[in-house]
């Protein structure tokens, strides 16, 4: 009678996907309001290489919220939350890597950092194994100062026009500094986040129109680049300083340390299958 | 439920008060049941350490004004475990930043009329975005401008005291940049933008556009001089009671002992501006804040002072505009010094706190538990932080333990209640931090 038992149990063990806990990767994009963020935002080719790093590849979910919001709104994190928990709870997960890029990274660190705000963060935290971030803006960007300037319609109604959104305006190197001292941790002289937060730093931009690796998602205007150059330092993505990537968490690595053929990962090309960026988080995670 | 008298509260309370105590506590998450004879389980009231100057602490409470952000009622307790040397982490009150640009405001028709610059390098950069306008009650995006509509000359004098004659805009500019280009780049407010070349060197232009611009319509210039050695820097507290009348700023600008008169302007989240007045006193400046002029028109966001400052260094122009964001908050609630602890097995197993409160909303407390180790250190053991709706008439809040992490830690007492932290998470604001608030003694 009790083997009977015990064979039966192990028999509905191996039916119920309630048992059996699992790895499982969620793609969580940057600023803008995704609905197909795996095709407007990753692409397939990234997101379909690095899925094949855990062990079982369809445990995967891309991310789409409203990332134009301020972090906290329930738009940002409370999306992010329910899409996360709807996850979890259907795969069973409890081995959970988040991978993010540029704001992205930011909208997670304030779930990890607030687990009191909202009663659907505290699933998602004890989850959450590791946070992989992509050129994380956790220092925000001059460049976010320069489109939030002036006068007082233009932040009012900056989003009417497409830009200066509230996601833009939190991410305003002042405003960074101020959310990372008070609501936000894993900086320098604040709480730890409590899980692995490994940032891939994307420190410089390949543009000339000669040099095929700038089309790797990359930049057709160098004028422009070095016009937006004049806000940041010499080591940059073209978006965010090195600095404000490092900011948060540990430097996994910086792209040429890793990259086939040394070649840097501009802000746009640190989400892409660019130089080996898929193959090198895939073989980490 | 009448305020807590613990220190009259015996190590040995009763079991029905003990029911009565935990019962008052806003929560749904599970509480320990006393057990029914010899309970390892006691309650013991205990006072928080009197608060240090370094500390956050203001009993003087306040309702804010502005509608809250985080109204959920729910509790919800949380605990991250933390390991080694205990390492104590003090807010950081002030906010620093620096400029090597400024910007300015003009019309379409003044564009088109032509508006001074001042530049005090060679190889600046000048940006013009057009922003929007509600004026005639309908909003009116100002028209991109094309770049090689823009013509910049060179006017009065050099540094050196020669009379400049005008040069060409092809001489003084490197290149030209688009709003397409520019956006592709990450500025994307339809921005375009002329690198200033070698030769216009520091002085007084007058830029120009030439395509006709609607004479209201907004206009931002914006000149950055990356690398420059005229910084203006200015420091102030990262957060301002929404009282205060007026807000101490320190500014100095690098390369200069003039004097300057700043001009200062209150920008608010939703990028209302209003210009404040500026009073030195000492080595600081005063922003006055007028009576009726609220420092925030919002609980989501930051406000911001900016300040511009013109002066003359080594005869060149210095115009630099520098700014620093700040949260305006109400003191809306306060803790009490007296607390109940709830202990297990010889370990504390939870705090109760009782807040003054001036105004419903949601709360949060969080604080880091320490033992000590052999060497007698203070050793992190976890982090804990609670949140709930609380109200005047059901004020109470708990921090829970793990027992387990504790007993895991193999730390002895004394056990140490550090960081505790309140929040107004309605009004996403700290309201009160105590670097060593509570000795936990059994």
């Amino acid at each position: 009678m009790k083997i009977k038992n015990t064979l039966m149990l192990l028999g509905l063990l191996a039916v119920s996907p309630a048992v059996f806990a699992a790895t499982g990767i969620a793609f969580v994009h940057g600023t803008g309001k995704q609905t197909n963020a795996l095709a407007d935002y990753w692409t397939s080719e990234f997101v379909n290489s690095v899925r094949q790093g855990i062990p079982v590849p369809n445990n995967y979910t891309v991310i789409n919220c409203d990332f134009d919001q301020y972090m906290w709104e329930e738009a940002a994190a409370g999306c992010l939350a329910t899409q996360l928990n709807s996850f979890i709870q259907a795969k069973n997960i409890d081995d959970l890597i988040l991978l993010t890029h540029s704001n992205g990274g930011n909208v997670v660190r304030w779930i990890l950092s607030n687990p009191t705000w909202d009663s659907r963060y505290p699933a998602v935290i004890k989850a959450t194994s590791r946070v992989i971030a992509l050129a994380p803006s956790s220092g925000g960007t001059p460049l976010a100062d320069a489109v939030n300037q002036g006068n007082v319609f233009e932040t009012t109604l900056g989003w009417l026009l497409g830009y200066g959104s509230n996601a833009v305006k939190q991410q305003q190197v002042g405003w960074m500094a101020n959310y990372n001292n008070t609501w936000l941790y894993g900086t320098s002289g604040r709480p730890s986040l409590g899980k692995p937060f490994e940032v891939v730093v994307g420190s410089d931009v390949d543009s000339a129109i000669w040099d095929s690796d700038s089309y790797c998602a990359g930049y057709q205007y160098q004028v422009a680049l070095e016009t937006t150059q004049n806000w940041l330092d010499s080591c940059s993505d073209g978006f965010l300083n090195c600095s404000s990537q490092k900011a948060a968490g540990t430097v996994w690595f910086t792209d040429k340390q890793k990259t086939r053929g040394q070649e840097p990962l501009s802000h746009q090309q640190s989400r892409r299958a660019c130089f080996n960026l898929d193959t090198l988080i895939r073989n980490h995670i | 439920m009448p305020p807590f008298t613990l220190r009259t509260l015996s190590k040995a309370v009763s079991l029905v008060i003990f029911a009565s105590l935990l019962g008052a506590c806003q929560d749904d998450s599970p509480t320990p049941e006393p057990q029914k004879e010899a309970s390892p389980m006691y309650a013991k009231g205990l006072t928080l350490a009197a608060p240090t100057q370094s500390d956050l602490v203001d009993t003087n409470i306040a309702s804010p004004t502005l509608a809250p952000i985080n109204t959920s009622t729910d509790y919800v307790s949380f605990i991250t475990p933390l390991y080694g040397e205990y390492q104590a982490s003090q807010p950081v009150l002030e906010q620093a930043s620096q400029s090597d640009e400024y910007w300015l405001n003009v019309t379409g028709a003044e564009l088109n009329a032509g508006v001074q610059l001042n530049l005090s390098q060679a190889g600046s950069l000048v940006r013009i975005a057009p922003r929007g306008d509600v004026s005639t009650g309908a909003l009116m995006h100002a028209d991109a401008v094309a770049p090689e509509r823009v013509q910049i000359q060179r006017i009065g004098q050099t540094p050196q005291g020669k009379n400049a004659s005008p040069q060409a805009t092809e001489s003084l500019v490197k290149s030209l940049v688009s709003a397409d280009a520019l956006a592709s780049a990450g500025l994307a407010d339809d921005s375009s933008a002329l690198q200033m070349s070698e030769k216009a060197t520091a002085g007084e232009y007058r830029l120009q556009v030439s395509q006709p611009l609607v004479a209201k319509a907004n206009y931002l210039v914006n000149v950055k001089e990356k690398g420059s050695p005229y910084q203006l820097s200015i420091k102030a507290p990262s957060a301002i009671a929404a009282d205060a009348q007026t807000v101490g700023v320190k500014l100095a600008l690098s390369q200069s002992d003039n004097q300057f008169a700043p001009k200062a302007k209150l920008k608010q989240a939703d990028g209302t501006e209003q210009a404040l007045a500026m009073v030195k006193q000492g080595d600081e400046w005063q922003a006055l804040v007028p009576a009726d002029l609220p420092l925030a028109s919002s609980n989501a966001g930051l406000s911001e002072i900016e300040v511009t400052v013109q002066t003359q260094v080594d005869g060149r122009p210095v115009l630099r505009t520098v700014k620093t964001a700040f949260k305006s908050y109400v003191n809306s609630a306060s803790i009490k010094p007296e607390v109940l602890t709830i202990w297990d097995k010889g370990v504390p197993n939870q705090v109760n706190f009782e807040l003054t409160v001036a105004e419903a909303g949601r709360f949060g407390l969080s604080g880091v538990l320490t033992g000590t180790n052999a060497e007698g250190q203070k050793v992190a053991i976890m982090r804990t932080q609670a949140a709930t709706w609380l109200t005047p008439e059901s004020p109470k809040l708990k921090l829970m333990f793990d027992p387990k992490l504790i007993q895991a830690s193999g730390l002895q007492p004394p056990f140490e209640l550090n960081e505790l932290e309140l929040q107004d998470q309605g009004q996403m604001a700290r309201l009160s931090f105590q670097a060593n608030a509570l000795v936990l003694t059994r």
